[in-house]
This record gives C-alpha cells, structure tokens and sequence, in this order.
C-alpha cells in the first residue's frame, strides 16, 4: 500500500489536497493534526476556501445554444461513404422556418394582393397611377362630389363590378371543379399535423431530458453540500478535540503541582 | 428511460443521429460554459461549442471508448479554446457591464432575493470574472475544470498532459491570485489574505 509523505508545514500541495479533498492514503489525517496546532496553515486554508466559495458565483450567461446534427445524403456515388454531419445554429425567430399554417396564410395573402393588383391595373384609369404622386388635398374631397372631375363615372364603377365579380365566379368555379386541390388541401393539413406530433413529441423528450438533468444536478449539489458540511464538522469537532486534550493536560498538571506542593 | 453516454455513443456510431443529438441536449450546457470561461467571449464560445460537437461527431467512428465520452468531449473543447487563443493572441476578456441597470436587475430578481443582493452577486461575479482573465491559460484552466466541472486532479492532468503535481501546483498559485484580486475589490475580508 502507497505510504505518503509526513506533511510538511506549508506544503502547497498537501494543503491542496486538503482544500478538495483529495488527500492520499493517511495524508489527510496529518494534515488534519497540523491545522489543529498551525495556525499559518489553518488560516492559509481558511482563506482559499473563501475564495472557493466567492469563485462559486460566476455563471455564464445564458445562451441560446441547442444545437442539432442534421444529415444530408449525399448522391448516388459517394453513397458508401458516411453521412456528413451538418451542426446548426439555432436559428433566430425571424429566420425559423414558418409553420405550415402560416406558410398557407402567407400565400392567401400574397394571392389575394396579387388578385387586387391585378385588377387595379385591368381596370383603373391611367389617371389614378398618375394621380398617386401628386400631394394630397388638405382635406378629404366627398367621392360623389370629385367622380366627375376624375374622369370616373357611375358606368365606370358598375363595370368594375360586373368585371370584379365575373372573375370571383370564375375563380370559385374552377375550385370547385379541381379535385386535386382538395387532395393537395387534405395532404397539406396531414403534414401539418404531422408536424405537429413530431413537434410535441420532441418537446416532451426535451422536457424530460432537462428534468433528468435538473434532478441529476440537485443531487449532486447536494451530495457535494453534505460533504462540505461532514468536513466542517470535523474540522469543530478536531478543533474541540484539541481544546479537550489542552484542559485536560492543565488539570493533569495542575493536580502535580499541587501535589507536589503538599 | 434515460440512456447512458456510453449506450447513447454506441447508438450514434450505428448510425443513430437522433442518439447524438440527445449526447448534444446533454452536453452543450457544461461545454459551452467552459468555453465561455476559458474564453471570456459569449459568441465565441458559442462557435468552440458548436464546432467541438461537429469535430466530435465526424471523428465518432474513430472513438474507441478509452476514456470516457465527457473527457473526450473537454479535450477536444480545450484544444478548440487553446487554437482560438492563440489565432487571436489575446487573452480572455471579462464581457461584464460596466453599469447596472437597476429597473433590468429587479425584473431578473426572484422573488426571495432583493435588488441590493441582485446587485451585489453581480459586482461579485465581475470581479470574478475580471480576476479570472489575470491567471495565465493553464492555471485559469486546471480552476476551472476543477471548480466548475469537478473533475479530479488525475482527470485534470490526463486533460492538460501534465504530473499531478503540476496541476496542485497550478490550482495552488491560481487560487492565491485569485484571493489577492479579490481581496484587493472588497470581495474578500483582507484580513484572510493578510493573515496568510
């Protein structure tokens, strides 16, 4: 069996040993017996064990980190090798992709616009465009008043209309005519949920992964406290130890004198 | 049911991706927060993780179990610190704010603890912090593995490839500079430095 060193008053590696607990065989039961009587050393743990204690406060910030591999297959001649990883950062709000709800809003949107702009430019007057660049009135002229004055009258208007609703009509009439688009719809709304279910699934193995993690970690913590406070209560009780022992080889030597005085 | 590393390593080297993206869920916490402290630089550190976790997963195949996954992960962590230090030449920097924004400090504070302690934990983790990046890269490191990531001194040595001895040592005079700077910031009574 490995047999340590004695201890030698100051070593900076034994007291090291002692802070972390970390001792050889023996060793710390001497270090033990040399704080009881060294002061310097005592005081020389005491304070790197406050420093410990202050170092303890620095956390890290918290950051967004979560990173996953994703792999890419590669192509048919190269499918012997290994797939390559590829780690992603996460991404910001602004560039996640879209949930597939909002992708088709987008899209309702983005056609709608594109049907109100085409239907501005088929049927406004050249009149309008122009008239976009010139400054404002000061105050809101009443439609019925300025019409004439534009250019645009009420056959104008009801054309507009008929023109507006015959192209609803026909928009309405070759949905309903394509079946495909109700299976495109179904396909959609399947991979949306889909979606969904793999994303509450991973969030649940998430959760319970960080619980694990955050019962893990308390239990370390607390061993690690149970530890400290074992540690200070034999430094007490070593300490009271010695001051026993002291008392008690006074009154041992005091019963001699006073023996001896007889 | 929780996998273990080693189960969750052998699962990835046949092939499992999802098995090394739970090893990542794992690990990032503990590796991004010692490249930040090895590093001083949140961004940074940020990119040592990641890139430490894209090394680790090209080299899987080539990992053999010797020592264990976490080690093999801080090494490689440590090496990716030690090559960005020295590409920058420069040490690490202390990132923490000069001001303290009172109305930010009583949204982040619990409910158990006031502003003034808020604001005292923060003036502590600066100086911390600020006396951390004074300690030379081994010595800073040997604290920090130790410290915050409890390793033992042999796991420490095996990581810096130095004696025992060395890394005693290094703690030893990495810690008295640290209790100096503390001490000198009012973090720490004098009297403890004075007296030892």
């Amino acid at each position: 069996m490995y047999q340590s060193e004695p201890f030698q008053c100051g070593d900076p590696a034994g007291l090291i040993s002692y802070l972390y607990d970390e001792c050889e065989p023996g060793e710390r039961g001497m270090i033990a017996a040399h704080v009881t009587t060294c002061f310097v050393c005592a005081e020389e743990l005491a304070s790197l064990g406050a420093t410990r204690t202050q170092l303890a406060s620095w956390m890290p910030p918290d950051a967004a980190i979560g990173f996953q591999i994703t792999t890419t297959s590669r192509g048919a001649d190269t499918a012997s090798e290994p797939e390559r990883g590829k780690l992603l950062r996460p991404a910001r709000w602004w560039s996640q992709p879209l949930p597939a709800w909002a992708q088709m809003a987008a899209a309702v949107l983005l056609f709608a616009s594109g049907m109100a702009i085409g239907v501005g430019r088929s049927g406004a007057p050249p009149e309008t465009t122009a008239s976009v660049n010139t400054p404002a009135p000061a105050a809101v002229q009443p439609v019925a008043a300025t019409a004439p004055a534009d250019g645009v009258t009420p056959r104008d208007l009801q054309e507009l209309e008929r023109r507006l609703r015959g192209e609803i009509a026909q928009v309405r009439t070759t949905t309903a005519a394509t079946p495909l688009s109700r299976t495109a719809d179904a396909d959609v709304f399947k991979r949306v949920q889909t979606l969904i279910a793999d994303s509450e699934q991973r969030q649940r193995r998430e959760l319970a992964l960080r619980t694990t993690e955050i019962v893990r970690d308390m239990d370390t913590q607390r061993r690690v406290d149970l530890t400290q406070m074992q540690r200070t209560m034999g430094q007490i009780q070593d300490l009271q130890g010695a001051a026993a022992r002291d008392q008690s080889d006074m009154f041992n030597y005091l019963v001699k004198v006073s023996q001896r005085a007889r | 049911m929780t996998w273990t590393d080693e189960e969750l390593v052998a699962r990835s080297q046949g092939g499992d991706v999802d098995s090394f993206n739970q090893l990542i869920l794992r690990w990032e916490r503990p590796i991004y927060a010692l490249a930040y402290r090895v590093i001083g630089r949140e961004e940074e550190a940020r990119d040592v993780c990641q890139e430490a976790f894209l090394r680790a997963f090209r080299a899987l195949p080539g990992f053999k179990g010797q020592a264990k996954f976490s080690s093999w992960l801080y090494r490689i962590t440590l090496n990716l610190c030690r090559d960005w230090m020295r590409r920058q030449k420069r040490a690490p920097v202390s990132q923490m704010p000069d001001d303290t924004d009172a109305m930010e400090l009583a949204a982040q504070a619990g409910p158990v603890e006031s502003i003034e302690d808020l604001v005292a934990r923060r003036q502590l983790t600066a100086a911390v912090e600020e006396a951390m990046t004074l300690l030379p890269e081994e010595q800073r490191t040997a604290i920090i593995l130790k410290e915050y990531h409890g390793m033992t001194f042999q796991e420490i040595a095996d990581l810096q490839g130095c004696p025992l001895s060395t890394v005693k040592t290094r703690l030893y005079q990495g810690l008295s500079v640290l209790r100096r700077h503390l001490a000198r910031s009012g973090q720490l009574e004098p009297e403890l430095v004075k007296r030892a």
